[in-house]
């Protein structure tokens, strides 16, 4: 079964796969460190603030 | 002696003046790539305060009565900037797996991405209706997205730089600095554009 904390994970892994780059796991993500890390930093952007925007828009809709 | 000796050969050889006194390990282009986006992303800081000050701090309504921002051609625009990050990883990774054609397709492809999102927003503000003086949130809507439309600008012209660079061979499995740095500076870009139109045109 899939975990909470490793779903964001397994996209940009996936992300990066469909890419043909397997990033080496890093303790701290940095983007400023190299834009392989900068490119993970943004697919992850993208997932939170995707999952975020998500949910204000459906409190919107329901209240 | 003889290490004296092989100290006074080397001198020598040496020609030119001393290299210079390098007291970081992080390479100069790279720290000056860094020190840039954190400055930017403190300038980027100070019109997020602009806009956070109008809808909280004055509750003032977003946009404007009478203003109608084009959600639709934005998120296309979006959608645009993040695959042009995509291209961009793709021609960096091109370029460590000596892969020279998927390298020039990849930059080439995100500068042309990056040049009709530009051309896209310059056409949203043509057909937009409002003008930056008509009131306060106009103000913040052509300063945010004029802000970030620069910073595309500056993109595209070091996407320029390292485009020709890759088409002249300049770029190596390990000599690829001209293609991360810019590479480093298209991704802030796009971040920022995230905030950008979550904050702008859905929020």
């Amino acid at each position: 079964m899939l975990s909470h904390a490793s779903l964001p994970v397994s996209l940009v892994s996936s992300v990066f796969a469909a890419l043909g780059s397997v990033p080496a796991p890093t303790l701290v993500l940095n983007p400023l460190r190299s834009e392989r890390e900068a490119f993970r930093f943004l697919i992850y952007v993208v997932v939170v603030v995707g999952a975020i925007v998500l949910a204000i828009l459906l409190v919107r809709a329901i209240s | 002696m003889e290490s004296a000796t092989a100290v006074g050969a080397h001198e020598h050889e040496h020609h030119g003046p001393p290299p210079a006194n390098q007291s970081s390990r992080v390479e100069s282009q790279f720290l000056g790539m860094v020190l840039f986006i954190i400055s930017e992303v403190m300038l980027f800081g100070a019109f997020f305060t602009a806009y956070f000050f109008i809808r909280v701090v004055a509750d003032d309504p977003w946009p404007a009565e009478g203003m109608e921002l084009p959600v639709a051609i934005a998120g296309v625009n979006t959608a645009i900037l993040i695959s042009s990050s995509a291209t961009m990883h793709w021609a960096l990774e091109s370029a460590r797996n000596e892969n020279r054609n998927g390298l020039r397709a990849g930059l080439l492809t995100t500068f042309l991405l990056g040049f009709a999102f530009l051309c896209i927003q310059i056409n949203e503000y043509a057909n937009i209706g409002f003008a930056p003086a008509d009131n306060a949130q106009a103000s913040i809507f052509y300063g945010l997205t004029g802000l970030h439309g620069a910073h595309v600008f500056v993109g595209l012209l070091l996407l320029l730089f390292a485009t020709t660079r890759a088409f002249r061979g300049h770029f190596t499995t390990k000599q690829h600095r001209g293609v991360e740095v810019p590479g480093i500076y298209w991704h802030f870009v796009d971040v920022m554009w995230i905030f950008v139109y979550t904050t702008i045109y859905i929020l």
